[in-house]
Parts: structure tokens; sequence; C-alpha cells
């Protein structure tokens, strides 16, 4: 779409002050919110990584031994 | 009565048998997801041609005509949603096998697995949602708005506000499949946790999620796929929607639109919470987490957090103008920054108050 045309139903547009550059063309806006978005989904990661460097054993499994009555109840 | 089944006798029965159950709840919980976003993706397909029609052709932004601005950003929002849901119960089932295995060493180490799991969730969950949306706000500005925006204030506040009326379909699509996920699993997990009870607790006279009893996995399934995928949903939808909105508002206000990092104070707010968040989950490490303090070590990080994110919101109150005239209903208000800071504080902690008081009046 030609970038100087407006919208139809919309003002036309006259080269006026309003230049579209200094509407939405934020600075301090973008870095923190694409970088904190990207620190976010990076900082995710990492705890998913960590969380599968748990390697897990049967070592410290804590199994409580039925009695041989309870074994034939059962 | 049937027999009951013998419960592990050694370390290794015993471990085969947690990674048995664990490996049942994950594909139970992901052939569920899978029949749902099945069904979900049919039903946004046909909500997405009424959308096009209703909103996009009458509004027929741009000079190509009729293109679905509002359609895609209705998907973008939708396909967020889903993958907030799938990522969450993906986690979930990840992490609780861990967990249990972890709270076999101590409840301190099982504390700490379930809350990695619950930082991968809710970090991605958030960075997702806002770097989607920004994104969105990049393209549809390159794509909708003219080089040069008309001859008045009134002319500037309509095509920024048509743009991000547009963009609010995001919010409309997560509501949506949120919608069904929140539902869907929660119909879902309350029928499963029922039929366990009735077949289980009532019929056979079995303990509350008894080993010994097969509804227990549908109802775990159920916990998965309802509690932890349709709130990721939920969250999502939450986020976007009132993100969404306060966009909408903001772009109203001419005062705020002459300064371009005030037009993104919604959503720097929850860009702040991340920072927010980041600071809060280290103080979680102070101490030993016991059976007797978890509820308490849980509280201290939701005060922690609003506490620091009531001071991080100061510095961009001056990204705001100092004082800005607002028309509703006719008639024309002017607010400070500080009026903002203090609808903002208003919100934080009374979600925080709402919490604790549900928490005291619901834990005993």
């Amino acid at each position: 779409m030609e970038a100087d045309t407006p919208p139809a139903g919309f003002p036309p547009a006259d080269n006026s002050d309003y230049s579209a550059s200094n509407y939405l063309q934020a600075s301090i806006a973008n870095y923190l919110i694409i970088g904190s978005a990207l620190f976010a989904i990076g900082y995710a990661y990492y705890s998913y990584w960590d969380l599968s460097k748990l390697v897990m054993t049967k070592d410290t499994l804590k199994v409580s031994q039925l009695s041989e009555e309870k074994k034939d109840e059962i | 009565m049937s027999s009951r089944k013998m419960p592990p006798q050694s370390q290794q029965e015993a471990f085969d048998e947690m990674q048995k159950i664990a490996e049942l709840i994950r594909s139970g919980s992901d052939e569920f997801l899978k029949k749902e976003y099945t069904y979900l993706v049919v039903f946004c397909s046909v909500f997405a041609v009424l959308i096009y029609f209703a909103v996009d052709v009458p509004q027929s932004m741009g000079a190509k005509g009729y293109v679905p601005y509002t359609t895609m950003a209705f998907f973008v929002g939708a396909a967020t949603s889903m993958l907030c849901g799938w990522m969450g119960m993906s986690i979930a089932t990840f992490t609780n096998v861990r967990t249990t295995w972890a709270c076999n060493t101590s409840i301190h180490e099982g504390f700490h697995v379930a809350y990695k799991g619950g930082k991968v969730l809710g970090f991605g969950l958030v960075g997702v949602a806002i770097l989607n949306l920004q994104i969105l706000i990049i393209m549809y500005r390159a794509m909708i708005l003219p080089a040069t925006l008309g001859s008045s204030d009134k002319d500037v506040v309509t095509y920024v506000r048509s743009l991000f009326e547009v963009v609010a379909g995001y919010g409309l699509g997560g509501s949506t499949v949120a919608l069904f996920a929140r539902v869907g699993g929660g119909i879902y997990t309350k029928a499963a946790d029922v039929g366990a009870d009735l077949a289980g607790k009532v019929c056979e006279g079995l303990e509350e999620d008894s080993p010994d009893n097969p509804g227990t996995i549908a109802d775990n399934v159920g916990d998965n796929v309802g509690d932890i995928a349709g709130m990721g949903a939920d969250l999502f939808g939450s986020l976007a929607e009132s993100t969404c909105a306060a966009l909408v508002i903001s772009a109203g206000i001419i005062d705020i639109l002459k300064r371009p990092d005030a037009s993104y104070f919604p959503m720097m707010v929850p860009a702040m919470g991340i920072i927010a968040s980041y600071i809060s989950v280290h103080f979680v490490r102070i101490g030993e987490v016991t059976a007797e303090n978890i509820e308490s070590k849980l509280k201290h990080q939701l005060t922690i957090s609003t506490s620091v994110m009531t001071v991080l919101i100061l510095p961009l109150l001056f990204t705001l103008p100092a004082s800005m005239n607002i028309e509703f209903a006719g008639t024309a208000y002017i607010a400070s920054r500080w009026s903002i800071y203090a609808c903002l504080m208003t919100g934080l902690w009374s979600g925080l108050a709402i919490g604790f008081t549900t928490e005291y009046y619901t834990s005993s």
C-alpha cells in the first residue's frame, strides 16, 4: 500500500505538520518492550534448560515396605 | 470390593511406577489438547470470516481496501493464546514428575523444582504476548498510517485510534481461545474429578486420588488441561485484552500521541513487570522452605513483586506528558501523570488485597 495514501473514509493527507514519522515512532518504549520480551523468553528457556538438567534417579525415592500381613490383606 | 494393587516395594519399582503415571498423564493431556485445538481452529476460522465481513469490510482501511487487518490480528491473538496454553500444559507435565521426585529429598527441593516450572510459563507467556503485540503494531503502523496524518489533532486521533482498534483483534483472538480453553478444560476436569470420586470414594471406599483408582489419571489430566493450559490461555487473554483496551483509550488523547513513547505506556507497564518479576524471583531462595511456611513463601513473593513494581513504574511516568486533556462523554478532564500512577497503584494493590482476602477466607 502506498505509504502516503490515507485509508478510505479518512481525512485526506495534506502534507501538514502531522508527519506519521512522529507518531508511534517510539525509541525508549521499543527498546524496553522488545528488550524485556526477549529477555523474558530467554529467561523462560533458561529455566526450562535448568529444569531439564535435573536427572532423576531411583536412589532418593522413599519406599515403605509392607508387612507380610498387610501384603496378604491386599 | 476389588483387590487393591500392591504399592511399590523397591526403589526401582517406585521409580518405574512414577515414570509410568507421569507418561499416562502427559499423553492424556496431549491428546485432550490436540482434540480441543482442532475444534478451536474450526471455530476461529468461522469466527474470522464473521470478523472480516463485520469489521474489516465496512472499515476498509488502506488504499487496496478490504485488507483483513482485524482478522489477521485476531488470528495472531488466537494462535498466541493456543501457544500459551500448550506451553503451560507441556511444562506442567514435564515438571510434575520432577517435583514428585524432588519432594522425596525434601519439600524445599520440590518447591524449587515446581517454582522453576512456574517461571517457564510466567516469563514465556508475558514475553511472547507483548513481543507479538509490539510486532503487530510496528507492522500495522507501516501498513496503515499514511506518511502524513491530516491537518488537525482530530485527524491524528482518528488515524491512530483506528490503528489500535484493528490491533484490538489480537485481544479478541486471545480471549476467544481462553474462553474455550477455560470452559472446555474446566468441564473436563470437573467431570473427571466427580467421576473419579463417585467411582472410587463412594462405590469402592478408596481414598481421594488413590493410585488404585484409574479415574485419578483422568482427574490429573483434567488438572493439567483445565487449571494449567486453560489458565495459561486465560492469562494471555486478560493481558492482551487489557493492553489493547488501554491502547485504544490512550489513542484518543492527543497529548499522549504527541509523545511517541507515551502511546506505548500500556505496553511498557507489563514490560516493566517482567523486570520486577525477575528481581522478585531471586528472593525465593532466601530461607528454607518447609511444609509449614510454603504458603507464606508464596505470599511473600506476591508482596515483594507488588512492592518492586510500585517503584519500577515511577520512571515510566516521565514518558507521559505532565498533564493531559481527556474528553469523556462530552466532558473534558485534565489528568496528570500522577493520576495515572494512582490508577495503576489502585489496580496493583487491590489485586494483592483480593488475593490475600480470598486465600484467608478459603484456606481454612
